[in-house]
């Protein structure tokens, strides 16, 4: 009799885990195994009794011979390449099996949109990465484990903030007003939040590069997708545990070279201009840092039975930033269960993740002040008691860094849930090779920012010299719930013994919910209850705090389909279709059409060369979609507009926030792929290469509208064309293999990635438009960025500096090639392009060595061709900043030079860089037979190591985004139309060495 | 074996959503959850109130330093915005506006424009919403027909300062069918610039005319409002200069809406000069229109911070740091100071050049004019009374180093500006203590005052003998305990009005009305302290190149 199914539910699951494993009276059967077509024996084939975990597998001649408990019972014999086949016993002691080639299954699966593939059959661009090539080390979050790894994606971790999320982008930028960001898909929950998975839960990540692969994901996919898999538990008597833990120290990498003290005065001993002379040497770098640390713990169990598998994780992490008071503390848990029912035939999935973490964010500011407060102020000073003794003076935008962070707070708490059931059931005794399945998941992400300013901070509880401010008090929860349903039917069958077949139709329904509230007051009688209790903000009682809530709500739903047809092995062809409607467009643009078609030939099964065990030629073409960045674009909103004076006194006035545009429509985005992979050397050379070329129209962009007629001078539009094309290249290469008793052994890889520039074919007007300004004192004009129709995006802008003059003063060279000096430069005429911050070239080199037991890995990353503009070295490196503000060395070099801070070439520079992203020693420590430990591995390992890059900022990386990191930013932000500038407000970057074990039970 | 059908929906769901049978599976109607439309508001009779304040949200910017103090201040002798060392260079943006060299480009014309018709767009919605009302019977036709009158007057209102500062620009007077690209009245390119001109004066006029018998006559009720003594002024204003504007003088019919509005009794002259911009100026009898800021309730006053010194902080134990810009002209500050330019009793007053006294600044005689109190002039102390110190302080033109002082006198207009050189702009008063850049006094934009000294002009205009004229000026002039003037000239009555109304925005009004009048000077673009002399064309600002771009079928002004 069948077992029944088991229930669903955790506790079961540990159930499930000790039910005995019984052995009664036994049985001897015994057979051989062959190819169903040339009758050949199969060795290696596994051999299951049906309910049991009772096996063995077949010799080097295909025979077996296996103790079962009753002779009606059933064989399950599989092997990698042939279909499953079921045995019943029948009573017979002797059985000899035929096992059928699949054309379908077999080699390398790479999981794709809805289902896994064959990575021979795959005609777009698809790279994948299993745990053994993730990065290793000080690693904190899923993105961190592919960077530098896949062709064409550059995972940007920005500074040394350990609560800064990376930046990805996949081949380049695709978009600017709507998302940029690749769709993350964990375990098919598409729309996924990757900070809910621990990388230490991840088993695989996949990334689908061109509009082929990712069509199937329609609307979301036109950035690319990336698809996680997480661990599961597997077929195995007993539990098997992992524990992993690390201790990382880290060290400040690169900071501001600002002068000391000493320095100073020396400069102003120098160059005649006066500074304020207040006797101490402080190195406010110092006084604001300190050496970060993090733990990491993480405990895994897994296991299953014939009918059940499980793994449960638990991740904890507890991170100190370099800046003093920052990092976060974070607890995460994940179950992975998995029940089959009915002869195996359904399969139930439960997955729970839920992660809580709690932030404390820090002033990214105090960075900056730290590198222009002046150095000969102390920390401390008597007469500052209304700035908490902290040492301030009245000058522009200008706030003692030890004051910011001592007198302020800013914590939050995030909490994930994700939680996802899913079916699977197999029709075949119905339908044969037919199977559908339904999941629902539910995502949550609740976020609480608590912020505190006290009545002696001086940058935002209001403080002076003269006397204490009111203080101020923030909270704010932000709630985004999303709902996805969806459901597939799925057809896997052989047509002929020449055709393979795969169908998959489905139907996906998502709902996101997006709420918030938020409250901000001040004046408070004590600081002591900080903001745990608004009704201490007197600002509250005279009308001054503010309260407010918002709610939006998005549906997105699809209907699609794929075929993938395989002839004889050698020639694939694959097509899909995805009709999907979102809720944020225009009343009858809703709905759009993206589809994909691809055909890849294994070449090396119609010619024979020598030299390549296998050759696979793709070519692709699709298109994908995005959908609008936030709800109501289409509509004409209004809400209030300030207050209007009626018969003595105030009500609130309505105005409008926004245009209707009824034809607000997808952004579309088609492209074309062509690839090639081949394995030589016995395979020991493999690598991969693709180009492409994507064009992506109706860009989704907020433009400007004549103001008669529209209310707003704003709305969102389909607008212009943007076109990218690039090269990749991948080759993993097994150098030395070692020998059966370990050896030396060495595998490199390397990866390319060429990037052609982001061209605007066609934008909102046909003129010039300038963005993106260096900011306050002196500095909102002229513009960085210039934007042109034809032209990359991108495009530094500025005069060209020529040299000092004799006075001391700034030259350029203006339009007509004569030297000028600033006042005599005609603005933009004079003007050039100066650079560009979207990069032209990315390197990342891997090696993998081990002898014996030491295995050593190290990566090395690089990127190239892009500029940055250096927006601290622009206002503080003339030497007559020194009357207010500390200044770079560099303003040595410029003594003679008695001028203000001027814009120009001489800002923009080269940022390529080669960075030793990471190193691991690692030694895996012999076991006795029998010791209940199977393995234990402990090892060293340093991160972001060295950089070497001509770069004089802090941080070379590409800057995607043009945006504010603090508070007291001034310049006007240029958003994702401007990249490549580094902005003075940036976090020191960190270096760490760690520590760690890998125990497996 | 017969398996069991199970129970699973989604095989259902999917047939049958594949099929779009279910209207649900394919619903994607878009909620609002947080905003307002058009469909869901306009319910009840506080909703039609609360919207029509949107038709007032556009004089906001006044009270700061946007597009509006740009424009009508910055590019006049009376203000100043040096770069003060780096601060302020931005670019040369202030230098271009104070030396009429701006490009088409700039900022700030878009901005004036963005404000302005923002207003006239406001009014053109609500107008359509109100009429929309009483068709579908939800509101009360007569307090509709009342606020439809308010709005039109309104709309006026903004197309009076598009047309002095723009002058042929598109009249748009409905909302539901406005053209996409709307055109102006003259279209043919910069030759029919005049006639464009003359059209929009033409609407301005007709539009307030025609609503002003409606309009209401209860002041204190429609303080900050739209009201039949605001609209006379407009008219005034608007045929005070009309022969800018259409080359025809109306001195007559600015009269009869000035003595409308004198007749009326609504109005009369503080005692103070000073009391119509305290904090809490709402008493003021001599306020007609006002913005009704509230640092609270309705921000952007920002004044105290615009003009003030970083250190000024202490001063006034502000939370936020003031920006050290906008400031006095030496020329305004002296034709205060001036015997000559203004008679009255002797004393000592703050010169205008740095020395290296104690006080950091030469104490002169001068003419002691209650309305000095519109600059603050010299050494500067924190609330306890102690000297603030600028440890910024770097030019040698400060002479007296850190210990701060505003000195009349201005080095330099670009790039070695002194921080603490020019007088700064003390007409309003500054409440201490505040948190946030803004102040709850409200913005005058119009003063009976502004009546007098304009019917003082008509009438001189007229017959520059006329002894009412001399009278109404000397009775501005008394109020602040100055002498009175024997007989009138351009030069006087200009300079009165440039004591009396700076910083209310009419100087660069002043000065293009007052071109070539008596002595062939032609004001607005004679050339002043580091100013050279500018073109005519300048009287007028471009169409911002962002309009230009959007709409296509504008067309520039002549000259630019």
């Amino acid at each position: 009799m069948k077992r029944k199914a088991t229930p669903l539910f955790f506790v079961a699951v540990l159930v499930v885990l000790f039910l005995p494993i019984s052995a009664f009276g036994q049985q001897e059967v015994s057979g051989t195994v062959q190819d169903s077509t040339d009758a050949q024996p199969l060795p290696g084939v596994n051999i299951i009794v049906k309910g049991t975990t009772q096996g063995t597998t077949t010799d080097v001649n295909g025979i077996f011979s296996l103790s079962v408990p009753s002779l009606s019972d059933t064989l399950v014999l599989s092997f990698v390449g042939y279909r499953t086949k079921e045995v019943p016993i029948d009573g017979q002691t002797q059985l000899d099996v035929d096992l059928a080639q699949q054309i379908f299954i077999g080699g390398e699966l790479v999981v794709v949109g809805y289902g896994t593939q064959e990575r021979r059959q795959i005609t777009g661009a698809v790279s994948s990465i299993d745990a053994a090539d993730f990065v290793t080390g000080n690693v904190n979050a899923p993105s961190e484990l592919i960077q530098g790894r896949v062709p064409g994606l550059q995972v940007t971790t920005r500074s040394g903030n350990p609560n800064d999320d990376a930046e990805i982008r996949l081949r380049g930028i695709s978009s600017f007003g709507a998302n940029q960001e690749p769709l993350v898909v964990v375990d098919g929950v598409g729309g996924a939040n990757m900070d809910n998975v621990d990388p230490n839960d991840i088993a695989s990540i996949d990334v689908l590069k061109d509009a082929s692969a990712s069509a199937i994901y329609g609307t979301r996919g036109s950035a690319g997708v990336i698809l996680i898999t997480t661990k599961s538990g597997e077929l195995q008597e007993g539990v098997s545990v992992d524990y992993n833990a690390y201790y990382t120290y880290e060290g400040i990498e690169n900071r501001l070279d600002v002068l000391t003290g000493d320095e100073y005065r020396e400069l102003s001993a120098l160059t005649d201009f006066n500074v304020a002379d207040h006797g101490a040497n402080t190195e406010w770098f110092k006084e604001i840092t300190q050496p970060g640390a993090n733990i990491v713990h993480s405990l895994a169990l897994s296991g299953g039975t014939e009918n059940s598998t499980f793994r449960v994780s638990g991740n904890f992490r507890d991170r100190n930033g370099i800046q003093k008071y920052t990092g976060f503390q974070e607890i995460g848990g994940r179950l992975n269960f998995t029940q089959w029912a009915l002869d195996r035939d359904l399969r139930f999935t439960v997955q729970l993740a839920a992660t809580n973490k709690d932030h404390n964010f820090g002033f990214t500011d105090a960075f900056k002040f730290a590198g222009i407060m002046n150095p000969t102020a102390p920390v401390q000073e008597d007469g500052f008691e209304n700035t908490g003794g902290y040492h301030e003076q009245d000058l522009f935008n200008y706030f003692n860094p030890v004051n910011i962070i001592e007198e302020g707070t800013r914590r939050g708490e995030t909490r994930y849930f994700n939680g996802l059931l899913r079916a699977d059931y197999e029709l075949s005794a119905l339908i044969p090779n037919l199977s559908i399945s339904a999941q629902f998941s539910l995502q949550s992400e609740d976020e609480v920012r608590r912020n505190f300013y006290s009545r002696q901070h001086r940058m935002l509880g209001g403080a002076t010299p003269s006397a204490r401010g009111s203080g101020l008090a923030e909270q704010f929860y932000v709630d985004r719930r999303t709902e996805l349903f969806e459901t597939t039917i799925h057809y896997l069958g052989d047509v002929s013994p020449d055709l393979g077949t795969e169908f998959i139709a489905g139907y996906s329904f998502s709902d996101v919910v997006d709420e918030g509230f938020n409250a901000s007051g001040g004046d408070f009688i004590t600081d002591n209850v900080r903001f745990n209790n608004f009704g201490f903000a007197q600002d509250f009682n005279q009308g001054e705090g503010t309260v407010g809530s918002f709610r939006s709500t998005n549906r997105l739903i699809g209907l699609f389909g794929r075929a993938n047809l395989n002839y004889r092995g050698t020639y694939f062809v694959n097509g899909s279709l995805r009709r999907e409607g979102s809720s944020r467009f225009g009343i009858d643009r809703k709905w759009g059409t993206f589809w994909s078609a691809g055909l890849g030939i294994e070449v090396t099964n119609l010619v024979d060369i020598s030299f390549l065990n296998s050759l696979r030629l793709r070519s692709s073409m699709g298109k994908t979609g995005q959908d609008a960045p936030e709800s109501g674009l289409s509509l004409q909103r209004f809400a209030p507009q300030g207050n209007f004076f009626v018969d003595g006194q105030f009500i609130q006035s309505f105005g409008p926030v926004s245009n209707a545009n009824p034809d607000l429509k997808w952004e579309e985005k088609t492209e074309i792929n062509i690839g090639l992979d081949f394995e030589a050397i016995q395979s020991r050379l493999v690598g991969r290469i693709d180009a492409y070329n994507s064009v992506t129209s109706d860009l989704l962009f907020e433009v400007g509208v004549p103001v008669p007629p529209n209310l707003f001078p704003t709305t969102w539009m389909n607008v212009g064309e943007l076109e990218t094309s690039g090269l990749e290249l991948s080759l993993d290469f097994l150098a030395l293999r070692g020998g059966p008793d370990g050896g030396f052994s060495w595998d490199t890889g390397v990866i390319m990635s060429l990037y052609s520039d982001t061209k605007l074919n066609e934008y909102v007007t046909e003129d010039v438009q300038y963005l993106a300004n260096p900011g306050s004192p002196g500095l909102n004009n002229p513009d960085l960025i210039r934007i042109k129709e034809g032209e990359p995006i991108g495009q530094l802008w500025g005069p060209e500096f020529s040299r000092f003059g004799e006075n001391g003063e700034w030259l350029f060279i203006n339009a007509d090639g004569d030297e000028v000096a600033y006042g005599d430069l005609n603005f933009p005429d004079d003007e050039k392009i100066l650079g560009n911050g979207l990069p032209d070239f990315q390197l990342g080199w891997t090696n993998s060595l081990n002898f014996n037991n030491f295995d050593f890995n190290v990566f090395v990353e690089g990127v190239f061709g892009h500029q940055l503009a250096n927006m601290f070295s622009l206002f503080y490196s003339v030497p007559k900043q020194i009357t207010s503000y500390n200044v770079l060395q560099e303003a040595f070099d410029l003594a003679d030079l008695t001028d203000d801070p001027r814009w120009s070439s001489r800002y923009v520079e080269n940022a390529d860089y080669l960075r030793i992203q990471n190193a691991t020693l690692g030694y895996t420590i012999p076991m006795r037979a029998g010791s209940p430990i199977n393995r234990m591995r402990v090892y060293v390992s340093g991160n972001n190591l060295y950089t070497f890059t001509g770069y004089s900022g802090v941080n070379p990386q590409v800057r995607y985004q043009d945006e504010n990191l603090g508070q007291s930013e001034t310049g006007t932000t240029g958003g994702s139309l401007a990249p490549g500038i580094e902005r003075r407000i940036e976090w020191y970057t960190a270096r760490s060495i760690s520590v760690g074990i890998n125990v497996n039970l | 074996m017969f398996k069991k059908p199970y129970t699973l929906t989604s095989p259902l769901v999917l047939t049958l959503c594949a099929a779009a049978l279910v209207a649900a599976c394919t619903d994607l109607v878009e909620p609002v959850d947080s905003e307002v439309t058009a469909d869901n508001f306009f319910q009840t009779d506080q909703q039609f109130v609360s919207a029509l304040g949107d038709a007032y949200s556009a004089l906001t910017t006044l009270g700061g330093g946007g597009a509006p103090a740009q424009l009508n201040e910055a590019t006049t002798d009376e203000i100043i915005v040096p770069a003060r060392g780096q601060d302020w260079s931005e670019g040369g943006f202030w230098f271009r506006i104070n030396n009429h060299q701006w490009n088409i480009e700039e900022g700030t014309f878009n901005g004036f424009w963005q404000d302005y018709f923002s207003g006239v767009n406001n009014a053109n919605r609500l107008i359509f919403q109100f009429e929309s009302a009483v068709e579908a019977g939800s509101a009360d036709p007569d307090q509709a027909a009342t606020f439809i009158s308010e709005l039109q007057a309104m709309r006026a209102f903004y197309y009076f300062w598009l047309l002095d500062a723009f002058g042929n620009v598109p009249i748009v007077t409905s909302f539901a069918d406005a053209e996409a690209n709307p055109s102006q009245p003259c279209s043919a390119g910069p030759q029919c610039f005049d006639e464009g001109r003359r059209e929009v004066f033409q609407f301005v006029e007709q539009e307030l005319l025609n609503n002003i018998d409606n309009l209401d006559t209860n002041v204190q009720a429609t303080y900050g409002r739209m009201n039949k003594y605001v609209a006379h002024m407009t008219l005034a204003k608007l045929y005070l200069n009309a022969e800018v504007y259409t080359g025809t003088p109306r001195w007559d019919d600015a009269l009869t809406h000035l003595n409308e509005i004198i007749n009326s009794g609504q109005y009369s002259l503080a005692a103070n000069y000073h009391d119509n911009f305290a904090t809490q100026n709402e008493g003021s009898p001599e306020n007609m229109f006002i913005v009704p800021y509230d640092r609270v309730f309705l921000v952007g006053m920002q004044l105290a911070m615009m003009t003030l010194h970083y250190g000024s902080q202490n001063t006034y134990n502000f939370q936020n740091q003031p920006w050290n810009g906008w400031s006095a002209t030496q020329k305004i500050y002296e034709s205060v100071i001036d015997p000559e330019q203004n008679p009255g009793p002797q004393g000592e007053v703050w010169g205008t050049e740095p020395t290296a006294s104690d006080d950091g600044l030469e104490r002169i005689q001068g003419t002691l004019d209650d309305r000095l109190g519109n600059f603050i002039v010299g050494p500067q102390f924190t609330s306890g009374g102690a000297r603030i110190m600028d440890s910024g302080v770097f030019s040698d033109f400060d002479r007296n180093g850190p210990p701060l002082t505003f000195t009349p006198a201005l080095n330099d207009l670009e790039a070695v500006a002194c921080r603490q050189c020019a007088a700064r702009i003390g007409k309003y008063e500054f409440e201490p203590n505040i948190p946030g850049d803004n102040l709850s006094n409200d913005f005058v934009i119009y003063r009976y005052a502004d009546v007098l000294l304009m019917k003082a002009e008509a009438l001189w205009r007229q017959s520059p003998g006329d002894a009412e004229a001399l009278a109404l000026v000397n009775q501005i002039r008394t109020r602040s305990g100055v002498d009175p003037f024997g007989s009138l000239d351009a030069n006087r009555l200009l300079a009165e009005r440039g004591r009396e109304l700076f910083w209310e925005q009419v100087r660069r009004q002043d000065l293009i009305r007052f071109e070539g009048v008596e002595g062939g000077e032609t004001r607005f673009n004679d050339p002043w302290q580091f100013k050279p002399v500018s073109q005519a064309y300048r009287n007028v600002a471009p169409i911002p190149r962002d309009q230009l771009e959007v709409n296509t079928n504008l067309v520039q002004n002549p000259g630019y």
